[in-house]
């Protein structure tokens, strides 16, 4: 077998280009399987262990290999599994209890319709579909600061989840991915679709990449094919020869993309008040981008008035073929190469090339040797312009030369004294010179410079359409005006020009007559047509792979989106027709594909290995046992935010994730920078958003370790779980604990473990890991003794404060800030620490006091009350070292600064470093750090430990 | 099966070849390994490590290391050559840096890094690397993911999906960069289609607090004794989970992270706290941010860490336009003690032989001044120099490389590279010789064909290897 395919591989090598198309594409439909017509032919192999006849194929195989398949997993491993294939969330006890109790024969089918009547379905499965196109929310990297934020990408990921949760038709999906606005839709909502095109990386705005992108998402995607390798070559291996990339590069450069603000919209804001807001603050933004345009048009129409016979010059220059042209006009600025590009269109190649004033210029600009003749000529014209003619006798010129630095002062007179050269103002500076600079976008003409400013503008228009009264727009393409076919680019190099290509349909899914070209527009839909059609021998094939893979972590065919001749051959040939085939005859429906799968008896094995099997078999290709698998992350994070009972459901604009803020939302729909994926998304193996995404990888990493030991959002969620325990004894909540979490009770032993972890926990949990702040004021005494402690009630932004009046009617303008601070009237403020071990602390550092108005501050640092140190402090930074405090876990230090009685300017700052020695181990902190650090989970008891360790187990890991 | 077969044959005909290799896109889908654990190279390396100095922004070669004396003859004047760069240039500007020859090899440095010419014999000089445009973006991405701008993984990133780490506690590719990140941002490390664990773990060294360098590297309110505690737990339960599914080499992995994890909260916290070192290695490297990235650069090659990037800031601080003079004195007299301690200090502990020290920018500067805009600003500025992707220059340094060389010229003028010339891709090639592994057999398999860090390019230039 491999020695044929090689030779193959061989003979393919050794083609030239011609050979190639004539003869292979036959050779490939008829010989490699992939381009075949499905065939069915469903085994009778049976046995008591066949549920449907998915079993029957996979039975024939073991069967050969003297493999048997694995028995029904118990009823609670079926529910975990099928919750998790469906809706990536666990199942609650209650829901485990009552399907193990249910006795009917169909309580897994009844299970199944309910999984997938659930919203959670298409949340699950939106974001397989996500990963696969390569979906994000920003356009990867701009320079200059530039905002990269797609405003509407979400509007495609709810297409997508509404799309798997109204099982629509995989067809319809796909056409509605590629031309949407060409098709007759139901519900407006499905332009989203488009999204499909326009939420990819946009390199630099490189159009060839983002053709280059679409061409390859769509072809993997899709048809499980690597079209993009076609575009320096034929491909190497398949029948995929270069004009083909070009075929389709034909159709995605016919389409272009509408500015924000003419997207369809295709929601409306729920807010009125909001909604009226933005439409007014859209107004005013629009008009400040339309009055910086006007304002460009009106300087450069002012400008051209002082300039364009430099312009005129240097295009006349440019056209003899000078190279050494200045950069600068005669005002100084930059030349506006557009303009000189358009100016010159008009110049030479418009109706005014032959006109009076233009005329005899154009005529020899390139071959000035012709001057004379022209000249000539010119001279005996019956319209002859009477200023140049003018010009010529008076200054009887004879050299172009000197009729070039004539005409150019003559175009700068004609500026000033319009109504003595009537003719040629009217051709330099009338309407032609007006219809240039308001023929399009009067950006293209700008500098880098005024292109900043003007940038500005742009990114707060385009930061407006996520305002909160916006509504949602669908990213729509649209064809162009006249679309055009490609030229090849020889070895993809875009100045190596090859035969102009059709738009139209791979040549491989073609059959001979068929292959049209495509007429409708860009020929979009016709692509869409050709991929969603039920010939087409890839398109099922690829998707119910997928879909196959996605349930059993494997692929029929192991290489999803390359089916060619490099990618892996089906495992399952047959079995991968036969369900192609069955998934279009019904109705190309994914939810009932799903439940055709999860209804066999393969996919409800038990997932424990064998060793006899294993050892025929160790990877599990002809699944003789369910493959278990990690919970991907999404599915973590949302599981354990599923635990706490907080769960809430969302669509809209994303939602910033894993920062400060715990957000109980699904993380489908958490924002996607592509460039810079959050540090637990990257750790848990997210796909990188550049490149379609087949199947994730799942990796083992300590950065994972790291997440569920130390991430504030694991412990706020243990936190929120324990909080909501309401057995009392220590076994009953340990069993509370184990429903919640596990959804079963615990076995004996393990509250065994539990306890004793408890008992443990009780000494180890008492220690802190890093100190405690509590921030308030009190009385010095004048033996430095501190009374009456109070702690701040009201943090201002910045700073701890007594009330919400500051100052406070009665303390005065006590207050504490992460550097510094202020004393109250009779009260002084207090920086108080609990030291979390045993050790020798050093506290370094300095107090600065500047204003001399008041007679300055005292201050002073207590350790359980005992005096360290007491500096005064005017107008001076005095340095406030204590060194190697011998301290205890528990221990008090107060650092405490007072007015001395006059609360006259007595600002001050006081940072310092502290720094604890204990076991010849160094901990620092400081207590800047220590001011802002509000997101720390504070007190946290072993029974919230406890709750973390559950989600942290490979039983919450993994599904069996 | 059939593709799997061809492989192998590839991969069984090189003599020499790991069976760590073989078998490893295959096991990283299957789920089954830490994918940092240390995989064999293809043959013998020269170095184990690599720290790469990035001078981002592009350093001018005619400054530092490629002495050009033709050029002060032609001070202010036009050069009889010209080559395309990013914007208009003008006459020629000589140096005003002084060179001095080093050692003895003789190599020649300029003043602004003066503090390498003790280690002259120990580097090797290219003076002839060139690139494709002279442009940032596309520029760093070639010399970090050896494509203009495709999508492709970075160099760190390969280098770790071809050999693994020789620490599991910490992070086998790591990018340092005060203040924020360079041009093209994370694109720099990332590890686009090759599993997202290779990409680049970036720091930013501006901080000093450890759990801004790491994420999720402390937890702030329990103590290790009571994680202690948790761990005793979850291996308890995770044995009798374990126990009803035998034989299970994943399960028994991730049993065996969370040790790893909870070292890792140790050692990274210790490999990036420079304080524990001695008052007269603080001495060596001086007490500059680049000393700090220096001196973090050798507690992490101590420890293992594969790929080490240092950026000498965000943005692109080595892009004098203009005013080069200062700021290129600024930036050298940041790092030049720095860069020469970190020689001094590797050579010392017998860590330089197998550590690649590579220092260069994604292109060089034009020997010509650039001239300025019109009207951007009333003064005219000091000189400088326009981007210059034709000829540049960058030195390597310890882990098998020619010592006390210099490789290759630009012409007389040091505008283009014309001898022994290196361009991005033969550099790569080179690299990756130094750590074993053959630049045409580290491949990855996507998107129907197998991908290289040097695409269809690339050759190993041989007379630079020691």
């Amino acid at each position: 077998m491999k020695y044929l395919l090689i030779s193959f591989l061989f003979v393919l090598l050794s083609l030239n280009a011609e050979e190639w198309e004539a003869m292979n594409l036959e050779k490939f439909r008829k010989d490699y399987w992939a381009y075949q017509p499905l065939k069915v032919n469903i085994p009778d192999t049976d046995s008591d262990w066949v549920k449907t006849d998915i079993d029957r194929y996979i039975l024939r195989k073991q069967l050969g290999l003297s493999l048997t398949p694995s028995p029904e997993a118990e009823k609670s491993i079926l529910i975990k599994r099928a919750y998790y294939a469906l809706t990536g969330l666990p199942p609650t006890y209650e829901e485990v209890e009552r399907f193990i109790n249910d006795n009917s024969p169909d309580s897994y089918e009844k299970l199944i319709d309910k999984l997938l009547a659930s919203k959670s379905y298409g949340e699950k499965w939106g974001r397989h579909w996500l990963d696969l196109v390569r979906f994000a929310d920003t356009q990867g990297f701009l320079a200059g600061g530039r905002d990269t934020t797609y405003p509407f990408s979400y509007t495609f990921r709810d297409y997508v989840i509404r799309s798997f949760n109204e099982d629509k038709p995989y067809n319809e999906f796909i056409m509605q991915h590629l031309a949407a606005d060409k098709m007759d839709l139901k519900d407006k909502r499905d332009l989203a679709g488009l999204g499909f095109l326009t939420t990819g990386e946009r390199f630099l705005n490189k159009k060839h990449e983002i053709v280059n992108d679409q061409i390859d998402v769509t072809t993997q995607a899709f048809l499980g094919l690597t079209v993009s390798c076609a575009r320096c070559h034929d491909h190497k291996f398949d029948p995929i020869p270069t004009a083909d990339y070009y075929s389709m590069f034909g159709i995605f450069s016919s389409i272009e993309e509408p500015a924000l603000d003419e997207l369809p919209v295709i929601g409306e804001s729920s807010n009125p008040r909001l909604y009226a807001e933005y439409k007014s603050e859209l107004e005013k933004r629009e008009k400040a981008i339309a009055d910086a345009e006007q304002g460009f048009r009106d300087k450069i129409e002012k400008e051209w008035k002082l300039v364009a016979h430099d312009y005129v010059t240097h295009i006349i220059e440019t056209i003899g073929g000078n190279k050494n042209l200045p950069k600068i006009d005669s005002m100084g600025n930059q030349f506006r190469k557009r303009l000189i590009r358009d100016f010159m269109v008009y110049m030479t190649r418009s109706k005014a090339a032959k006109g009076p004033v233009f005329r005899l210029l154009v005529s020899s600009a390139r071959d000035r040797k012709t001057f004379g003749r022209q000249l000539e000529k010119e001279l005996s014209a019956k319209d002859l312009n009477p200023n140049i003619k003018n010009v010529l006798t008076s200054k009887q010129i004879k050299t172009y030369e000197q009729f070039l630095k004539e005409f150019a002062i003559l175009v700068q007179e004609a500026a000033k004294e319009p109504e003595k050269y009537p003719q040629i103002h009217e051709y330099v500076y009338g309407k032609s010179f007006k219809k240039i600079l308001n023929a399009g976008n009067v950006t293209r003409f700008i500098s880098n410079a005024e292109d900043k400013a003007y940038n500005k503008l742009k990114n707060k228009l385009k930061e407006h359409f996520r305002s909160p009264g916006a509504p949602a727009r669908a990213m729509v393409v649209r064809d162009k005006a006249s679309p055009t076919n490609q030229y090849v680019f020889l070895r993809g190099n875009p100045s190596g020009r090859g035969p102009n290509v059709p738009r139209r349909f791979l040549q491989i899914l073609s059959t001979e007559k068929a292959h049209e070209k495509f007429t409708d527009g860009s020929g979009r839909l016709e692509l869409a047509e050709a991929i969603a059609d039920k010939k087409n021998p890839l398109t099922a094939r690829v998707i119910v792979n997928r879909v196959w893979q996605w349930h059993f972590g494997t692929g029929i065919v192991n290489t999803p989106s390359n089916f060619g001749l490099l990618g892996a051959r089906p495992t399952h040939p047959e079995l991968l027709d036969y369900l192609a085939d069955w998934f279009m005859e019904n109705g190309w429906s994914f939810k009932k594909l799903h439940k055709h799968i999860m209804m066999s008896a393969v996919y409800r094995q038990k997932s424990v290995n064998r060793p006899d099997m294993a050892e025929i078999d160790g990877a599990n290709t002809f699944l003789w046992k369910m493959n278990n698998r990690r919970v991907q992350w999404e599915e973590l994070r949302d599981s354990i935010i599923a635990k706490t009972g907080q769960l809430k459901d969302y669509s809209g604009p994303p939602v910033i994730m894993m920062k400060d803020k715990y957000q109980p939302y699904r993380t489908v729909y958490g924002f996607i920078d592509r460039n810079n994926v959050p540090a637990a998304y990257k750790s848990f193996d997210f796909p990188s958003a550049l490149v379609t995404c087949e199947m994730r990888a799942t990796t083992i990493v300590p950065q994972q370790g790291l997440f569920l030991l130390n991430s504030n959002f694991i412990m706020k969620s243990s936190q929120m779980i324990t909080s909501g325990l309401k057995a009392k004894g220590k076994e009953e909540r340990i069993a509370e604990l184990f429903k919640n979490i596990y959804s079963r009770k615990p076995a004996p032993e393990e509250v065994k473990f539990c306890l004793d972890y408890l008992a443990e926990a009780e000494r180890t949990f008492k220690e802190k890991a890093v100190p405690e702040w509590i921030f308030g004021y009190a009385t010095l005494t004048d033996d430095k003794m501190l009374k009456d402690f109070v702690r701040f009630k009201f943090f201002n932004k910045s700073r701890w404060q007594v009330s919400q009046h500051f100052p406070d009617k009665q303390v005065g303008y006590a207050m504490l800030s992460d550097k510094g601070g202020h004393p109250g009237k009779t009260k002084a403020v207090v920086r108080r620490c609990r030291i979390h071990k045993d050790g020798q602390l050093s506290i370094k550092g300095a107090v600065k006091h500047k204003n001399d108005k008041g007679n300055g501050v005292r201050v002073v640092i207590l350790h359980n009350g005992t005096l360290m140190g007491e500096w005064d402090c005017k107008t001076q930074t005095i340095s406030t070292n204590c060194e190697n405090i011998d301290v205890k876990a528990g221990d008090i230090i107060d650092m405490v600064v007072d007015a001395k009685s006059n609360p006259t300017s007595d600002s001050f700052e006081w940072p310092l470093e502290m720094q604890l020695k204990s076991n010849s181990k160094v901990e620092e902190f400081s207590t800047v750090d220590s001011f802002f650090d509000k997101k720390t989970v504070r007190d946290y008891s072993s029974w919230e430990g406890l709750a973390q360790v559950l989600m942290m187990s490979n039983e919450f890991l993994y599904v069996d | 099966m059939s593709t799997d077969m061809i492989n192998r044959r590839n991969f069984l005909s090189r003599a020499g070849m790991g069976m760590g290799m073989l078998g490893l896109s295959g096991l990283l889908s299957a789920e089954q390994v830490n994918p940092f654990q240390p995989r064999a190279p293809h043959f013998r390396p020269k170095a184990k490590r690599v720290i790469h100095i990035f001078a981002n922004g592009g350093a001018s070669q005619v400054d530092t290391f490629d002495p050009k004396p033709l050029l002060e003859k032609y001070d202010g004047k036009k050069l009889p050559i010209h080559l395309k760069t990013e914007r208009q240039t003008a006459g020629a500007y000589a140096s005003r840096f002084k060179f001095k020859k080093y050692g003895e090899s003789g190599i020649p440095i300029s003043e602004l890094f003066s503090h390498l010419g003790q280690h002259a014999d120990e580097l090797c000089v290219i003076r002839s690397m060139h690139t494709n445009v002279p442009n940032h973006e596309p520029s760093l991405m070639m010399l970090n993911c050896g494509d203009l701008t495709l999508p492709r993984p970075s160099m760190g990133s390969w280098i770790n999906y071809g050999l693994g780490t020789e620490n599991a506690n910490l992070p086998g590719f790591i990018s340092m960069c005060p203040g924020g990140v360079p041009i093209k941002g994370r694109s720099n490390w990332r590890s686009a289609f090759l599993p997202g664990i290779y990409q680049g773990t970036h720091i930013d060294t501006k901080h000093t607090d450890i759990n801004k360098l790491i994420d999720y590297v402390r937890n702030k309110t329990i103590s290790y004794n009571a994680q202690q505690t948790q761990l005793n737990l979850l291996e308890k339960l995770n044995a009798r989970h374990l126990a009803e599914r035998p034989d299970d080499l994943k399960l028994d992995s991730r049993v065996k992270s969370f040790e790893l994890a909870y070292k890792m909260q140790m050692e990274a916290t210790d490999a990036f706290d420079i304080t524990k070192e001695p008052q007269h290695i603080h001495d060596l490297y001086g007490d500059t941010l680049q000393s700090r990235q220096m001196l973090i650069a050798r507690r992490l090659v101590e420890r293992g860490v594969r790929f080490i990037q240092i950026y000498h800031g965000a943005g692109q601080p080595w892009d004098n336009h203009f005013n080069l003079d200062a700021d290129h004195k600024k930036l050298a007299g940041e790092s030049s003690q720095a860069i020469a301690g970190l020689i001094t200090d590797l050579k010392q502990r017998g860590l330089l032989d197998e550590t690649l020290i590579i220092w260069s920018g994604e292109f060089g500067r034009t020997p010509t001044v650039e001239v300025p805009k019109a009207g951007a600003s009333k003064k005219a500025p000091k000189p400088g120099r326009d981007h210059n992707s034709h000829g540049f220059s960058m030195w390597m340094c310890g882990g098998g490389v020619k010592k006390g060389t210099v490789y290759g010229a630009t012409d007389e003028f040091g505008f283009a590279a014309v001898e022994n010339k290196v361009h991005i891709h033969d550099l790569h090639a080179t690299i990756l010789h130094l750590m074993g592994l053959d630049h045409e057999l580290l491949t990855y398999r996507y998107s129907g064909r197998d991908f290289r860090l040097t695409d269809v390019e690339g050759y190993v230039v041989k007379d630079i290897i020691g």
